[in-house]
């Protein structure tokens, strides 16, 4: 079979006898070397390049066939090689402006990727647009309708409404399905392994539109037990063997279930999708009327072709606005539909405007960064341009060299920023937040890199025209004083330092904001506490008593170890989210939300969290005991004028006594307002799910909680044991992402504007030559030749910096959308970036200025 | 007038080197017998289109044969000189000689 490399080669060389000796000379050479495939095909494709150029050379030209190159071919040909000439005589230049546009397309090109994976990519299922989430939306009890945009009073749906949904006829929908998270038990070869997945309707994958990998997805009756692994899973499990799909089975949670088929990983949806797929059959238990107030399914829709979101929207608001009068529960709410793909991405569209802002800043910067090098480079060339065209030299002539040689540099500024890019984008990947949709499948992203050559080159080229087609260009060698011919440079100069000062601003505001919630007080400290989470299978621990009975027992087999021992079940910051209700008894009709915890005894000790009134739990708050209560001062504040200690309060249905009240804790993160809580004695509501929390004594061992586990049940599974803090650096990730990428690129374009100051100054430098060793014979001081050269530096910097301090006004409303409440113009923030441009500006005048100062003025006055 | 063509450098090193060779002359072995007798190593890629360039000009011909095993079954693509090549091969000697007539005694001079 011919390789790739050689039917490139058959159609470069064309002649079939030259072809056929050449390619057995290769093969002979490699073979004698004893070098494998891979070296032959590195020498197959040189041979290709030599034949190319040599079809270019003045005499050479192997074209098939021996057709002649046409004049004007050949003459084009000389102009991109004497244009290559020409730019490797400037190495100086040439570098700075392929890196420049390296730097600024490169970085802009990895931004724009991941902007474009993340947002503007449509979802990997089949005609994605008609998938919709769908959401129960509490209504505003005044106007009966929807508050504001909806998003903080939308729902997930529970059981008995999803059985409501499918049961009904739709003009909009198609099909819907619910999705959840889910943690099982996979027994194999005598140990358990704990597998994360979803379980979801069983008509999820037709309402996605997804193609099974192998096999096929779930049987539509109820009640047979089928699992779909995740592609990866089944490799890592089975090898991939396609034979244990559709007879292979799988024993999870003590039931053998069939493995029917496999689905392709990295889907965007659900996130939490793991390893397995189970299907989810309601039970009547999961359907009885006290359910309709369970929100905790994730919906998603299939819309009929054709079908506009408002319409379902409207169509399914209306239904569930109807169930009101029959289910108290539903009283009150309405229900909406949101496209899945603008869904998924609104947490980070805030994010992604502020990327895609700071890389348009920096192309922007690149660019003037260009145009000034490529200024100051004609205005030096004014002179041999002229003789040329006093020469003869046509006009179009003299533009076509300035083509050839923008084309050179727009070429390989691109190849360079296509190779940045793609290095870039690695790191980015890593760094980004794993929760960010589909982050882990960005790639360079075709579209992007097509749309910044295409822009790049149009620019180059125009650029080219404009400089050479400028009235005063290379006509007349110095009819406008060096100041004159540098004002288009200045501006420019003053441009970039504007834009950089934008980026930095923003940068450091960043920073501050990052800074301010780092320190800010989360309402626990957890430092030095390790955490692992503990579940117990549900067969073995279907009773309260065995639950607390295995908990208690852990607790203290580590105690005894010295060390202080909690479990609970929604400790902060871990991402876990129990919404569940209260009130009191005179709220009576009035149903508030809050967060839920069942704690052990030493929860608030271990965790940090101080007490503030009443007591802590004990000894005495055990099952028989009177149903105790402990909330936060938030819930307190809120709800209670008195002392709240001693009082009633219903939480989940059960009368409590409020027995302490403890600090507030930011649940949802530092940036996160701390929501009421309420925590209940672990021994009155024992959970299958329990956090265990330890801060260590001395000679604790990570190994400890899995020994103390195994010491009293083999059988439950046990994850790694972790710093607590990874939750909070697991929060601080997108932040972090974002933080990192703005100083890069500030870092970056601040490295520019240096570079495009002291292009600047040193031609403004070198064209004041004459002048400079005037004013040295004529006494001047070297000192005072180098500050005045430093001045006019600093003076546009100044500039500049006044421009971009305005400009960053226009930032605020922007990081407010990404979430950044740092006001970009604090003093202290605009004094650092004032500083760092200052200083920066010295130091890329410094040179020249050098250069300046120790001007011979024999030498000087000699020059032309 | 006759349109007069000058041998480059390389152009008359593969000629000599076809020459040396016979009939032994592929592009392998003129690589191999370049390196031995010039003492230099020729780019790959120049010698296989000066190669074809001198056939083009007519210096050369060429034909195909010896397919073997270690060639995967490719044939060897021969070269021989022709009357024109024998003859711009002169002109280039008597040209390059005629340069350096009274020219020994000064470069040696120089050298020294």
């Amino acid at each position: 079979m011919i390789r790739p490399s050689e039917w490139l080669l058959r159609r470069v060389v064309g002649d079939a006898s030259a072809y056929n000796g050449l390619v057995g000379d290769l093969r002979e050479e490699t073979a004698r070397a004893g070098r494998g495939g891979l070296a032959y095909d590195r020498a197959v494709l040189g041979m290709c390049i030599s034949y190319l150029t040599d079809r270019f050379r003045p005499g050479g030209g192997t074209l098939p066939g021996g057709r002649d190159h046409e004049p004007g071919w050949r003459s084009v040909v000389n102009d991109v090689v004497a244009a290559s000439r020409r730019l490797r005589r400037r190495p100086a230049f040439t570098v700075s402006v392929v890196g420049t546009l390296a730097l600024g397309f490169g970085a802009a090109g990895a931004v724009l990727s991941v902007a474009y994976g993340v947002w503007w990519k449509p979802l990997p299922f089949g005609n994605p647009a008609e998938i919709v989430r769908v959401y129960e939306v509490k209504l505003d009890a005044d106007s009966g309708s929807i508050a504001g945009d909806g998003v903080a009073s939308r729902s997930r749906m529970s059981p008995p409404l999803l059985a409501d949904l499918r049961a009904a006829r739709w003009d909009t929908v198609e099909e819907f399905a619910s999705v959840s998270g889910l943690a099982v038990d996979w027994r194999v070869e005598g140990e358990s392994r704990r597998l994360s997945g979803v379980t979801a309707s069983r008509g999820v994958f037709e309402v996605l539109q997804l193609r099974p990998v192998v096999g096929r997805w779930f049987s539509p009756e109820p009640g047979t037990n089928e699992v779909v692994l995740s592609a990866q899973f089944w490799v890592d499990a089975f090898g991939g063997d396609p034979a244990v799909v559709g007879q292979g089975t799988m024993e999870l949670d003590g039931e053998p279930f069939l493995i029917v088929g496999v689905a392709s990983d990295g889907l965007p949806y659900p996130q939490a999708a793991g390893q397995v797929w189970l299907p989810s059959d309601p039970d009547p238990q999961q359907l009885s009327e006290g359910m309709r107030g369970a929100r905790y399914l994730d919906v998603v829709a299939r819309l009929r072709p054709d079908v506009t979101i408002t319409s379902a929207a409207g169509e399914l608001d209306a239904f569930v606005r109807n169930l009101g009068d029959d289910h108290p529960n539903h009283r009150g709410w309405g229900a909406t539909a949101i496209p899945l793909r603008s869904d998924l991405i609104r947490p980070f569209l805030g994010i992604m405007r502020l990327l895609v802002t700071a890389a348009a800043l920096f192309l922007l910067i690149a660019c003037a960064n260009t145009a000034a090098l490529l200024t100051a480079r004609r205005e030096r060339e004014r002179t041999e341009l002229a003789i040329r065209r006093a020469l003869g030299a046509s006009r179009w002539r003299l533009v076509r060299g300035e083509l050839a040689e923008l084309t050179w540099l727009a070429g390989s500024g691109a190849v360079s920023a296509a190779v940045l890019a793609y290095w870039v984008l690695t790191p980015l990947r890593q760094l980004a937040p794993s929760d960010v949709p589909r982050i882990a499948g960005i790639q360079l992203a075709p579209l992007v890199v097509l749309a910044l050559t295409a822009t790049l080159f149009v620019a180059a080229w125009a650029s080219a025209l404009l400089g050479v087609l400028r009235p005063d260009s290379a006509i007349a060698g110095r009819s406008r004083s060096v100041a004159g011919r540098a004002s288009g440079l200045t501006a420019l100069t003053v441009v970039q330092v504007a834009l950089t000062t934008i980026l930095l601003i923003g940068g450091a505001a960043l920073a501050d904001h990052f800074r301010g919630l780092a320190g800010a007080d989360p309402g626990f400290d957890a430092e030095g506490v390790m955490t692992a989470p503990v579940v117990l299978g549900a067969e073995s621990y279907d009773e309260a008593p065995r639950r607390l009975q295995f908990f208690d027992a852990l607790i203290e087999r580590l105690e005894r170890g010295g060390h202080a021992v909690a479990v609970a079940t929604n400790p902060p910051v871990a991402g876990i989210n129990m919404r569940f209700g209260y009130r009191a008894g005179d709220w009576e009709e009035e149903q508030f939300w809050g967060q839920y915890h069942t704690v052990s005894e030493r929860y608030f000790e271990v965790m940090g969290i101080p007490l503030v009134a009443g007591r802590l739990f004990g000894s005495d708050d055990h099952v028989e005991a009177a149903p105790a209560v402990i909330i936060s001062e938030r819930l307190a504040e809120e709800h209670f004028d008195t002392d709240p200690i001693g009082q009633e309060m219903i939480v989940v249905g059960t009368s409590r006594e409020i027995v302490g009240v403890v600090g507030s804790v930011r649940h949802f993160g530092p940036d996160q307002e701390a929501p009421p809580e309420m925590y209940v004695p672990m021994a009155q509501d024992t959970w299958l799910l329990g956090h265990v929390v330890v801060r260590p004594g001395a000679g604790f061992a990570a190994t400890d909680v899995r020994n103390a586990v195994a010491a009293i049940d083999t059988e439950v599974p046990v994850d790694a044991l972790f710093p607590y803090d990874t939750f909070v650096r697991t929060w601080f990730a997108p932040l972090r992402f974002q933080l990192v990428i703005v100083s890069l690129l500030a870092a970056t374009g601040t490295l520019l504007a240096i570079v495009g100051l002291y292009a600047l100054i040193a031609y403004v430098v070198a064209g004041r030559t004459r002048e400079i060793g005037i004013r040295v014979a004529l006494g001047e001081s070297t000192r005072s030749v180098f500050s005045s050269v430093v001045r006019r530096g600093l003076v546009l910097a100044v500039m500049g910096l006044a421009t971009g301090g305005l400009a960053a006004f226009w930032l605020r409303g922007l990081m407010g959308a990404a979430g950044v409440d740092a006001t970009p113009e604090s003093p202290r923030v605009l004094l650092a970036v004032a500083m760092l441009v200052l200083v920066a500006t010295t130091a890329a005048c410094s040179w020249p200025a050098r250069r300046a100062a120790r001007v011979d003025p024999a030498t000087a006055l000699r020059a032309d | 007038m006759d349109k007069v063509t000058y041998l480059g450098e390389l152009e008359q090193m593969l000629l000599w080197a076809v020459l040396r060779l016979d009939d032994r002359a592929y592009g392998l072995a003129v690589r191999d017998e370049l390196e031995a007798t010039a003492g230099r190593s020729v780019a790959r890629g120049a010698v296989y289109t000066t190669l074809d360039r001198l056939v083009r000009k007519g210096y050369l011909e060429s034909w195909l044969a010896d397919a073997d095993e270690s060639r995967a079954g490719r044939p060897r693509r021969y070269f021989r000189i022709t009357p024109d090549g024998q003859r711009a091969l002169r002109e280039a000697r008597a040209a390059f000689e005629s340069l350096w007539t009274g020219l020994e005694d000064a470069v040696e001079e120089r050298s020294r």
